[in-house]
């Protein structure tokens, strides 16, 4: 069926409840018709109870005045007068009793007038005197009414005794009737609450099944997020080969999203290959640019180099002004594609992650690009974390490079502060000069590629430098700025970010 | 007289040699060819002029010549009995350009990046130093 279980369940109750009430109903009215017959079949017994004691008053007050008669004892007359005041009250006792019955009343009505009329002759009787032959008449003279009251009470007996048969059948059918209908009934609620129980249970068992089926269902779909995530987790490290094989046989949305998430994958790594294609084919181009741009150069510089060497005696002042202009560019020229390649190698995105003591790397790098004679003042807090040593070394060496390059102050007093702060997912590091310092207006303009903010035949900058340390440091979603003002020095801050251990 | 032969196409190259040996004081004398088959000719007294006598004791080959590039030249030297035991040192611009397995299968003895420059150091000091030992 296809009624909800709180309608089912009321509805299996309502029928129980109305099959106790048709119960109690039915039981009522057999009991009501029980009583009812056994009240006729009672009263059927006292009719004919009545009509033998009518006969019996009858036959006794005949006799009283017979053995009057015959015996001149006046002590029968006692019997006599006794029966017959019982006669009458029996006769109305009848009277009462067969008022419902038609055939009954009758015959009753007879029965009164006879008696009335035996009671007329028996006292005309009493009056006579006591002779056995008086005694004798009223014997011969009262056979004929006795025969016909006998009648008569036979008549009314055998009525009665058909109606006490009927009213015993009747009577006998209510008694089994009562219980039958009793046994019945309770059955039938038995019945009824058991299959109320069986279906509530059945349906408690069903939601328990569906309850266990949902919690398979959730440990299912958990794991293959789980699955997921691991993915993800597998992504942001690094590894774009990493695929889900979802478990799920079904065709959902989870299943959707894990052939999505393949997909990205894919569509990362192709990118991450073509990445890393673009950066070989800019290692061959760094490389050929190195050689074959730089070839001629070289050639240039040396034949220049030549003719000032061989040919000195033949150059004129002017001569050599234009010699030594070609030097500078020539040489501006070398700087410019060395620069060009250091930018272009900067771009490459490989990372590798390792432990890096910024001390130690600080060190190492002003070995190479500070010149004694400068003090190099490192905080003693400086990090030890894990990061890309590669790109976070050339960015110190090009900031200490510069500052060493720019300082104009006296010999011996140059000075180089490197310090750092931890900002939580990143350090920030500061690398202060006591140089001659930049002007404000300026502080945007020296990162830009090429920008120098001296004469560019003289200054051995490029001005690639900074531009190259901008790079670096966005590539690391870092940033990068200055503060500085002429005369006071020049603080460069940049960010770098602390890295996770590579799994 | 002690000799060098150097091929050589490229006359900045030539010049760079010549002014390289005479900077430090090289004593042998260098012969020049423009080419393979020229050197051929040199080294085999062909198309009407002599021999090389003595025989150069080092010859410095460029790779990338027109005509008959430097591997073409390397088989047919080897390929004569007297002049397979010269050893060749091989000038190029790029160490990553030489086919080192066919350099070795035959028989060079070193590389070395022009410019040629004795003073330069770099990663070809080996055979730097082994020429210089050479040409002492």
């Amino acid at each position: 069926m296809a009624l909800r279980l709180n309608t089912k369940i009321s509805l299996g109750f309502a029928i129980a409840l109305s099959v106790l009430v048709a119960t109690s109903l039915t039981a009522y009215a057999a009991i009501q018709q029980l009583s009812r017959y056994t009240r006729l079949v009672e009263h059927s017994y006292r009719v004919l109870q009545q009509t033998g004691d009518l006969r019996i008053s009858i036959r006794d007050a005949q006799g009283g005045v017979r053995n009057y008669l015959l015996l001149a004892d006046t002590t029968y007359l006692s019997s006599y007068h006794h029966n017959a005041a019982l006669m009458q009250a029996e006769v109305r006792t009848l009277d009462s009793l067969v008022m419902d019955d038609v055939a009954q009343r009758v015959r009753t009505d007879s029965v009164r007038q006879l008696m009335a009329a035996q009671l007329r002759e028996l006292a005309l009787f009493r009056t006579f005197a006591p002779t056995p032959p008086a005694a004798q008449s009223l014997l011969l003279r009262e056979q004929g009414p006795l025969r016909t009251l006998k009648a008569l009470m036979l008549r009314m007996r055998l009525h009665e005794d058909a109606l006490l048969r009927n009213r015993n059948r009747q009577q006998g059918l209510f008694q089994q009737l009562a219980p039958t209908t009793i046994v019945f009934s309770a059955v039938l609620a038995v019945i009824i609450v058991l299959w109320l129980f069986w279906k509530i249970a059945n349906e408690l068992r069903a939601n328990d099944e569906l309850r266990l089926e949902l919690t398979r269902t959730n440990l299912g779909i958990a794991q293959r997020i789980r699955a997921m995530e691991h993915l993800t987790r597998q992504v942001v490290q690094g590894d774009y080969r990493v695929k889900i094989i979802d478990s799920g046989p079904q065709h959902d949305r989870l299943a959707a999203l894990a052939f999505q998430l393949n997909q990205m994958t894919q569509a990362l790594d192709t990118a991450f290959t073509a990445l890393q294609n673009r950066n070989k084919e800019l290692d061959q181009f760094a490389y050929v640019a190195s050689h074959d741009l730089k070839a001629p150069l070289r050639g240039l510089s040396t034949l220049v180099r030549w003719i000032e060497e061989e040919q000195a005696a033949e150059l004129s002042p002017q001569l050599r002004t234009y010699l030594e202009q070609m030097k500078g560019r020539l040489t501006r020229l070398d700087d410019l594609i060395n620069g060009l390649l250091a930018y272009a190698r900067a771009s490459r995105i490989e990372r590798h992650l390792q432990r890096v003591a910024v001390t130690e790397l600080v060190h190492e790098v002003a070995e190479l690009v500070v010149p004694p004679g400068f003090t190099l003042a490192l905080a003693p807090d400086l990090p030890t974390f894990v990061a890309d040593r590669l790109s976070l070394q050339q960015v110190f060496t090009n900031l200490l490079s510069n500052a060493a390059k720019y300082y104009a102050g006296p010999p011996g007093q140059g000075r180089i502060a490197v310090s750092a702060r931890d900002l939580g997912a990143q350090f920030e590091f500061r690398v202060q000069d006591n140089g001659p310092g930049i002007a404000p207006e300026h502080h945007q303009k020296i990162f830009f590629l090429f920008q120098t903010l001296r004469d560019r035949n003289t200054a051995e900058s490029t001005g690639i430098g900074l531009s190259i340390v901008k790079k670096l440091v966005e590539d690391q979603q870092g940033s990068i700025r200055v503060e500085s003002a002429v005369g006071q020095g020049a603080a460069f801050c940049f960010t770098w970010p602390k890295g996770e251990p590579a799994a | 007289m002690r000799s060098v032969l150097l091929i050589e196409d490229d006359v900045f190259d030539t010049m760079t040699a010549q002014k390289s040996f005479a900077h430090f004081n090289v004593p042998h004398e260098l012969h020049t060819a423009f080419n393979g088959e020229e050197a051929l000719d040199m080294l085999l007294g062909r198309q009407g002029q002599p021999a090389l006598d003595p025989l150069p004791e080092v010859i410095l080959l460029d790779l990338n010549m027109p005509r008959m590039n430097g591997f073409e030249f390397l088989e047919a030297l080897r390929a004569e009995p007297t002049l397979a035991h010269v050893p060749v040192f091989i000038t190029t611009t790029s160490a990553l350009d030489i086919d080192r397995a066919e350099a070795t299968r035959l028989g060079v003895s070193g590389y070395i990046l022009k410019p040629l420059d004795f003073a330069s150091g770099d990663d070809l000091a080996d055979s730097l130093s082994l020429l210089e030992q050479l040409l002492k």
